[in-house]
């Protein structure tokens, strides 16, 4: 740790800036000022100067820097961050307006006081560490913990502590400056609802999506076994053993294949951690349009798709970029539902900075002009029954990508969705393990 | 033309793994018409074959519904279709043929018999209209009486 008398104090843990220097031994000065991390070379210091300074805040009979200690005082008083003070035994010496507000006792219940009185009884032993790293002159830095309030309540709060140095470079005790957590936990714990209910509903959505191509592909290999099946009961009647086996066979091959689709099914819906790799787009887009196809009745729209042959591959996470395109693509279909032609296209095509734009055409009506503006936010929707949260959930995967989602109207009527991602750049796609 | 090419890999990957190897003394044998199984799924289509076979009848596959128009098929007895194929469904394929005038029975199984399918299949003559999977009793119903 730095220790130079004419310190600075970063007070990272607080609101931004309380600096306290020291000037000269005898005439001691704090002004307040932005303290920040300085480089290697610049006085940093995570000292506060002298006991006797603080010593004067809280009782004030200094006469030669009476006025700057006052201001100081001032600062430290209306400091939103609590700032206390203790001795190497823990005994506390100084207690800011914020720690009384933070942790419900006085200055004048505090002073005196052992400082573990706000500990938790399970974190006792954290003092002795506390206490162990200042008497060797270490800091430490924004320390997370427990504290109990006067009232019982216990608080997440984030802790740095310093050595106190006196005249002579002794270290003589602790300045500690806490920071309630609860705003912020209580904030990214909302957050975290918001997203994990996000995620939920879209996984529910492309569930509702998926189930309908599950059923149709599942259907078959059962439709097999049961024809085998029947085949088997009438060879076991006339003892023809020869053909049972070759039907069981067969009944063994499509109850396989029922547990790869279920397999599969499974991992387009699991949550898994992204993964980029460089894929051939032609075979990311023909397997996206495969599903859909196999999700449509009989009497779907024309499906077209075009590949760039400049830039024919693109680092990407595919599920999640098929994801995109099953939804756009669906989105299309939804939208030609009662058109006299549905034509859908999906194309790709390099675009600036190393980028590939795939697009997703429609024959479609176009994008009413009140939901233009909010097309990407969730729960805004156009389908009586839709959850609206397709596109927003695709343009969070576009922008993992590096790319961006947008909505064009296409040249023949209906819309264009384009979305841009990496491009390989040359390089050979990843051939799966 | 593309579904030829379709039907041919297919043909090249299914068809004689999944003929059924039923000969001589496992064959009951009956001179009688074809019974023609379009249907894009390989599996379905050879079982459904194999479980005619077992029971007697005489049956051949076809991958689409082009691949059954190409091979312009004699002696047929009468045709069970897949509707949900893609190029052409089985109702595309069932209209085609009433148009050209051939009123063989037909059958046609879907995923799902929504109402506007079961319709149009009465507008074109079509027999029956089952859900898949069908029955083993409502299959060998329709295939009796259309052989018979």
């Amino acid at each position: 740790m730095h220790r130079n008398k004419g310190g600075l104090f970063p007070t990272d843990a607080g609101i931004n800036t309380l600096t306290i220097a020291k000037t000269r031994r005898k005439a001691q000065r704090w002004s307040s000022g932005i303290g920040r991390r300085r480089g290697p070379g610049a006085s940093v210091a995570a000292t506060v100067p002298a006991q006797v300074s603080l010593d004067n805040i809280w009782k004030p009979s200094v006469t030669s820097a009476q006025v700057s200690d006052h201001r100081l005082a001032a600062i430290v008083e209306s400091s939103d961050d609590a700032i206390i003070a203790k001795d190497l035994s823990g005994v506390v010496f100084a207690w800011n307006r914020a720690a009384e507000r933070l942790f419900g006792y006085t200055a004048s219940e505090m002073i005196g006081q052992p400082l573990t009185v706000i500990f938790p009884p399970d974190r006792m032993e954290e003092e002795a560490f506390i206490l162990g790293r200042i008497a060797r002159g270490d800091k430490v830095e924004r320390y997370e913990t427990t504290r109990r309030r006067k009232d019982g309540r216990m608080i997440r709060v984030s802790a740095t502590v310093s050595p106190i140095l006196d005249g002579n470079g002794r270290i003589t005790g602790a300045s500690k400056i806490v920071r309630d957590l609860t705003d912020r936990d209580a904030h990214e714990t909302r957050i975290q609802d918001i997203q994990a209910e996000l995620a939920h509903m879209q996984r529910l959505t492309e569930l509702g999506q998926v189930v309908t191509s599950l059923v149709h592909e599942v259907n078959q290999p059962i439709t097999a076994i049961k024809n085998y099946l029947s085949a088997c009961r009438r060879l076991v009647a006339t003892g023809n053993l020869k053909g049972v086996r070759t039907a069981l066979d067969r009944m063994e091959d499509q109850a396989k294949r029922t547990s790869e689709i279920i397999e599969r099914i499974r991992d387009f819906v699991k949550k898994r951690d992204v993964e980029m790799h460089v894929e051939n787009l032609s075979h990311v887009i023909d397997e996206a349009v495969a599903l859909m196809r196999s999700s449509l009745r009989g009497d779907g729209p024309t499906l077209t798709v075009r590949v760039d042959p400049a830039e024919p591959r693109a680092e990407i996470d595919k599920i999640q970029v098929q994801q995109v395109l099953f939804n756009l693509m669906r989105n299309g279909i939804e939208a030609m539902q009662d058109q006299p032609t549905r034509e859908l296209m999906v194309a790709t095509k390099s675009a600036q900075a190393g980028m590939v734009e795939i697009s997703v055409a429609d024959s479609g009506p176009g994008i009413p002009d009140d939901i233009r503006s909010r097309l990407f936010q969730p729960f805004v929707t156009t389908k009586p029954t839709g959850m609206g949260v397709g596109l927003s959930v695709c343009q969070g995967i576009v922008q993992l990508h590096g790319g961006r989602l947008w909505a064009d109207d296409n040249a023949g009527g209906g819309t264009v969705f384009r979305f841009t991602v990496r491009g390989a750049g040359g390089r050979p796609a990843v051939v799966a393990p | 033309m593309p579904a030829c090419r379709t039907h041919e890999i297919c043909w090249v990957m299914f068809g004689p793994a999944f003929a059924p190897s039923l000969k001589g003394s496992d064959m009951i044998e009956v001179k009688q018409p074809t019974v023609a199984i379009v249907d894009d799924d390989a599996a379905v289509r050879d079982s459904l074959r194999f479980l005619l076979e077992v029971i007697g009848h005489q049956a051949e596959t076809f991958a689409s519904a082009a691949a059954f128009l190409k091979a312009e098929m004699q002696w047929l007895g009468c045709l069970i279709l897949d509707h949900h194929m893609p190029d052409m469904t089985g109702l595309e394929l069932a209209e085609r043929l009433r148009t050209g005038g051939a009123n063989i029975p037909i059958l046609l199984i879907t995923g799902s018999p929504s109402p506007s399918i079961v319709a149009r299949a009465a507008e074109l003559g079509i027999d029956k209209v089952l859900e898949k999977p069908a029955t083993e009793e409502d299959l060998l119903d329709f295939v009796s009486a259309a052989q018979s």
